[in-house]
């Protein structure tokens, strides 16, 4: 209520991802900043930024009616599409994959793929997609 | 790619002027990097000579550099395209009106410039996303929503330059303050009380003195806009809607007076309306029932279904033929007493339901409120994508997005106008698509504005006939006023062509205005259906 009153006023420029608390979700809402700054965390963090919107798993908060939302309230786009494609053979969530090598991620991000549209460097650099490769390969070690 | 009418060593010499101004990772001119600014839901994505294509992309940080890449386009006469986070997907994305432009891509100017909890006010550089600005805001603990459209992924200084919506503001360029703008030449301009020495009015008070210009500076090519401040909306004690249902066609008249009458009185921030027994595409994830093929049949009908032919099918099918919603948010008494003031009006009309929705109270939990429905509440969302997951439409869409007057007359006359289009022209899917009723938003406080999803196929024999299908749908509204209110990029002049009144004062004006402010004619050629002198011919 303080800052209410004074009229506080935030000039401080937009920080560095790791450096700050929160960072952008794409599912809607924030999260949480890992306290840790490894390629798989800054990995983590552009993947909820730009790709957990249509690729997250489905949707399943504990004390919601989620199980009898309409199947958009429900699933995100890109994980519906996954599991029509794949059915059980493989998750339709990305991160659940084991099989993604950086060749094929990097095409996807630079390409798109249907209504996925291509991401430009100025969106997601390729340091951040290095980073990307680095969370979305961390259970290769498995295949 | 080179830009029309450029010389090869020119266009080279600019693009190393490009890179002293913004750095060599700020310049963009290989095949594999301008892919990514074509519209990935490109109408001529099967027909490559129709496509608009980039030559280049240069990627500013700051206000300067914007300049200094605008007086280096004019040295060499090099056509720009100005896009701020270049996610207007269904209206063209980060693709120009004009093949050959370098895009001056804006997503690098990521600052929120301020905050201002007392005037409640944000400043914003073109390149912040809504989710990036839901972010700032929680971090910093500022008690405001994000006016976000569904895709959080969008600029709100790109979004309210095309008019563009949101389920908190509804037109979210009415909640615009200043601008700051980078004009043709290079020179900075800022508007209203922004032009004083000291700003310190420049969110705050709408005018200054002298033309209000801010306007000129949507849907136009007159300039950049560098920063844009918006109104912010306060999170409310609490957020709720009630939906009105009858089974009665005609009962959509009172309906929408009444709901109508309470956004006029700024007692409901959203209202909309809906048929779903006119719906029979259905809900998503609904099963098709056995009416579904009869209610087509009234879709097609040269007269689209009497009131009586609906009351008796909706009947039957026990689903409602009118259906209006509103949107209520503020403090917990004020919210219900608004609830008890909307039941009262609408116990006026015999036999309707009045069903008050989920009651939501703030601070929220978010998790508890699923993705798709996270931007009603100013969340930020890429979760609305969900909603295209039973189109078939694996290359995308353009919208046809005509608006009409918020009233039942208007509603229906415009129906009438498209069905009469639909039935002479469009094949079955297409009719399927236009003649259903989707919903109509009334985001403005006065029109419905639509979206009609018009998909991009891989036969391009069915593009033409659909691209000739959204043009005669364009025409035939326009010719009775109801335009386009932002329209693809490859079809801008076709929405400007109707406004054609006084011979077209409209556009002349704008010509006239573009001639004097940028007599080189470089910032997007072509934007709303707005080309420089040099290009007109390029026009007809």
């Amino acid at each position: 209520m303080a800052a209410l009153l004074l009229g506080l006023t935030s000039n401080a420029l937009n920080a560095d991802e790791l450096n700050g608390n929160l960072s952008e979700g794409s599912i809607g809402g924030v999260i949480e900043v890992p306290k840790q700054s490894s390629p798989v965390n800054r990995g983590y963090l552009v993947f909820m930024k730009w790709c957990a919107g249509c690729h997250a798993p489905d949707y399943a908060a504990v004390g919601t009616e989620a199980a009898g939302l309409p199947i958009p309230g429900r699933t995100a786009l890109g994980t519906y599409k996954l599991r029509q494609r794949y059915g059980r053979t493989l998750p339709a969530a990305l991160e659940q994959r084991t099989d993604l090598t950086a060749g094929l991620i990097t095409f996807f991000v630079r390409h798109g793929a249907n209504l996925m549209p291509a991401f430009r460097k100025t969106e997601l650099d390729d340091a951040d997609l290095s980073n990307l490769v680095a969370y979305l390969d961390r259970n290769a070690s498995a295949r | 790619m080179q830009p029309p009418n450029v010389g090869q060593a020119d266009f080279s010499r600019a693009l190393r002027e490009f890179e002293d101004i913004v750095g060599h990772d700020g310049v963009f001119s290989s095949d594999d990097d301008l892919r990514a600014y074509n519209d990935a839901y490109d109408p001529f994505s099967v027909e490559p000579s129709q496509q608009l294509r980039a030559s280049a992309a240069v990627a500013p940080v700051s206000v300067e550099q914007v300049q200094a890449v605008v007086r280096t386009a004019n040295k060499y006469q090099i056509p720009l395209y100005t896009i701020s986070t270049g996610r207007n997907l269904g209206y063209g994305g980060s693709s120009p009106n004009y093949s050959g432009c370098v895009i001056i891509d804006l997503k690098r100017m990521n600052r929120v410039v301020e905050v201002n909890e007392q005037g409640a006010y944000v400043v914003v550089e073109p390149g912040v996303n809504f989710m990036e600005l839901y972010r700032y805001l929680e971090e910093h603990h500022h008690p405001f929503m994000v006016a976000t459209p569904e895709p959080g992924w969008g600029s709100p200084v790109g979004n309210a330059l095309d008019h563009g919506v949101s389920y908190v503001v509804g037109d979210n360029f009415s909640a615009a303050t200043g601008l700051e703008v980078v004009l043709p030449s290079g020179e900075l301009l800022r508007t209203g009380m922004g032009a004083l020495p000291h700003g310190r009015l420049w969110h705050s008070f709408p005018y200054g003195f002298g033309p209000h210009i801010a306007g000129l500076f949507s849907q136009s090519n007159f300039g950049i806009v560098t920063k844009m401040g918006f109104a912010l909306v306060r999170k409310p004690e609490m957020q709720t809607s009630f939906t009105v249902s009858s089974v009665k066609s005609d009962d959509l008249y009172r309906l929408i007076d009444i709901v109508q009458s309470m956004r006029e009185q700024g007692l409901l921030y959203l209202t909309s309306v809906a048929s779903p027994i006119r719906s029979p595409m259905g809900q998503p994830g609904q099963p098709v029932d056995l009416h579904v093929k009869r209610a087509k049949e009234l879709l097609r009908s040269s007269n689209g279904g009497s009131a009586t032919e609906w009351d008796q099918l909706a009947h039957e099918a026990g689903v409602s033929v009118s259906v209006v919603t509103g949107s209520i948010r503020g403090p917990d008494r004020v919210v219900r007493a608004t609830l008890e003031h909307a039941k009262e009006l609408f116990a006026a009309v015999p036999d309707v339901s009045f069903e008050q929705g989920k009651v939501y109270r703030f601070p929220l939990d978010v998790e508890a409120i699923a993705p798709n429905e996270r931007p009603e509440f100013g969340i930020p969302s890429l979760w609305g994508f969900s909603n295209l997951i039973f189109g078939d439409i694996p290359r995308g869409m353009y919208f046809f997005s005509p608006v009409c007057r918020a009233t039942a007359d208007d509603l229906f006359a415009l129906k009438q106008t498209i069905r009469e289009v639909v039935l002479e022209y469009a094949d079955e899917a297409m009719q399927d698509l236009l003649l259903g009723w989707i919903y109509c938003n009334t985001v403005y406080p006065k029109a419905f504005v639509f979206a009609y999803p018009f998909p991009v196929t891989s036969d391009s024999r069915i593009n033409q006939k659909y691209r000739d299908l959204f043009k005669r749908l364009v025409e035939a509204c326009g010719a009775k006023g109801w335009g386009e209110y932002r329209a693809h990029v490859a079809f801008q002049g076709e929405a400007m062509d109707q406004y054609s009144f006084s011979n077209h004062s409209l556009l002349r004006f704008c010509e006239t205005v573009k001639d004097a402010i940028d007599p080189n004619g470089i910032l997007s050629p072509g934007k709303s259906g707005i080309w420089p002198h040099k290009l007109r011919s390029v026009r007809q």
